[in-house]
């Protein structure tokens, strides 16, 4: 849905340019052009920033671990018990 | 002098960002300029801990910070029979972005107890929203060393950065 605006001030430069690109991917617009860009790239950038890739056999150690995972060890357990003595909440 | 009693998620209204001081410039600027921010847009969230002290601006300085968000954790390349015995694909994890501490309280253990706060936090998630693992950014060799301490393992190095984790099973013993 089409529900909101957005203005933007850009040199004439860039808007020929990009009025030329608009025509050659067959767009309508040169807003179609800029939304499809938009959201195209926020969706990349968004999953760059949500995601992390890792070398396959850390990916597998880690699968492994998490699966058989060890019990907390002293000095997290400690840290958790100075925590809760320490009443902060 | 005292660091506070409770996390709260970060307030500008109500929280000082400018005088908070954790000896890492990067880190001072990344809670001034782009915490309040990323925590609008749903990035991250930003838990701190703040004394009752009132400054001149009627705000409160952070005594530490936590910023946690979901992330997810993908293999290099994923052989299909692999990926059918993996019940969520990307793995979901959470994320302890930064973790800082005001130098006025370092060596007073507010690092630990600001850690155990934060995992305390994701395990209350997990609870809605599982996920396998703790992961942290390590800015440097002094952070693996404190991570590492409380029993956190190398994951990989991304970026030239350590990534560590620890089991979120792990966790769920602690609480």
């Amino acid at each position: 849905m089409l529900n909101t605006r957005l203005d933007m001030r850009l040199s004439q430069e860039v808007k020929t340019k990009a009025e030329k690109a608009t025509a050659l991917l067959g767009l309508k617009s040169l807003t179609e052009y800029v939304v499809h860009l938009m959201d195209e790239d926020a969706t990349k950038v968004i999953k760059q920033h949500e995601s992390m890739v890792i070398e396959n056999n850390r990916f597998d150690q880690f699968m492994q671990a998490c699966d058989k995972a060890k019990s907390p060890n002293k000095a997290l357990k400690d840290a958790a018990k100075l925590t809760k003595k320490l009443n902060i909440k | 002098m005292n660091l506070g009693s409770k996390f709260i998620p970060l307030d500008k209204s109500i929280h000082d960002r400018d005088l908070f001081d954790c000896g890492e410039k990067e880190l001072n600027l990344f809670l001034k300029t782009k915490v309040a921010k990323h925590m609008k847009v749903g990035i991250s969230n930003t838990l701190v801990i703040a004394s009752d002290t009132l400054l001149e601006n009627r705000k409160h300085p952070i005594s530490a910070f936590y910023i946690v968000t979901p992330s997810l954790i993908e293999r290099k390349t994923l052989p299909a029979p692999l990926a059918k015995k993996l019940p969520h694909y990307p793995v979901p994890v959470f994320l302890i972005a930064q973790l800082a501490v005001d130098k006025k309280y370092q060596g007073k253990k507010l690092g630990q107890i600001t850690l155990i706060k934060a995992l305390e936090f994701l395990w209350a998630i997990n609870q809605q929203m599982p996920a396998y693992a703790v992961v942290v950014d390590c800015l440097n060799e002094v952070v693996e060393k404190f991570y590492a301490k409380f029993g956190f393992e190398v994951l990989d190095t991304v970026n030239e950065k350590v990534k560590m984790y620890i089991p979120m099973k792990t966790v769920g013993e602690l609480f």
